[in-house]
């Protein structure tokens, strides 16, 4: 227990789950958070390639979703099922 | 506290103001100018020193290895600003402000990584005197013995 818990990267994380679910909605944070926390936990599991260990740098992989998930899909993964249903509704009519 | 220290401690000041001043400048002037935060501005002084510094040891010119530095670093900054930047122009200065967040991130990891440029006291030529202080970055931690 330190201070550091309640440091800089807990509120980058906080605004990352968000920006992940969708921002602007109230499930958009549920699904960020929950989606977020299993991403950070599957990057830190990575299997070491040799002796070059993936999961000790994780940050490099979620630095780089962060990129990704900017580009693509700036409204999250609630922005990214609309528009999958919007799609999918515009081809039933 | 002597005089000695005192003075000490005045120039280490007075360097870490100018550093400071110097970040703050240009990410004012990127924004104010260019409309674009970048939180990532950090990284990019990072590496320019870490090229100048590597390349110190490399061309074994201090003067050199600032003009042969910079200009590598004003190459990656016109890369990503080819590949990135360029298309956050136009969208909302949160948007601006997560993928400099991202690159943040990446460059902190690559900064720590196998991939960091080890710093060995013979590299560097132009100063002996000062490699005892040109340690290992402190914020990675100790170095792990290579296994």
């Amino acid at each position: 227990m330190n201070p550091e818990l309640m440091g800089f990267h807990l509120s980058a994380h906080a605004i990352m789950m968000v920006i992940l679910g969708g921002m602007g909605n109230f499930a958009g944070a549920i699904i960020g958070a929950f989606s977020f926390e299993y991403l950070l936990h599957l990057f830190k599991d990575l299997p070491a390639i040799g002796n070059f260990n993936t999961g000790k740098h994780w940050q490099m992989w979620m630095g780089l979703f962060i990129v990704a998930l900017v580009i693509f899909a700036p409204k999250g993964i609630l922005g990214l099922l609309a528009r999958a249903f919007a799609k999918k509704e515009a081809n039933n009519e | 506290m002597d005089f000695i220290n005192f003075l000490i401690q005045l120039l280490n000041s007075v360097q870490y103001g100018l550093l400071l001043f110097m970040l703050a400048a240009g990410l004012t002037l990127i924004f104010g100018i260019m409309g674009v935060v970048n939180l990532a501005h950090g990284s990019f002084y990072m590496l320019g020193a870490y090229l100048a510094w590597s390349l110190a040891g490399l061309l074994g010119s201090f003067t050199l290895a600032i003009v042969v530095g910079t200009a590598l670093s004003v190459a990656f900054g016109l890369l990503l600003e080819k590949v990135l930047f360029r298309h956050f122009y136009h969208r909302d200065h949160l948007d601006q402000v997560l993928l400099t967040f991202g690159l943040i991130y990446v460059s902190t990891s690559t900064a720590c990584g196998p991939w960091a440029l080890a710093p060995s006291a013979t590299s560097w030529r132009l100063s002996p005197w000062l490699a005892p202080w040109l340690g290992w970055p402190a914020f990675c931690g100790p170095r792990r013995p290579a296994s």
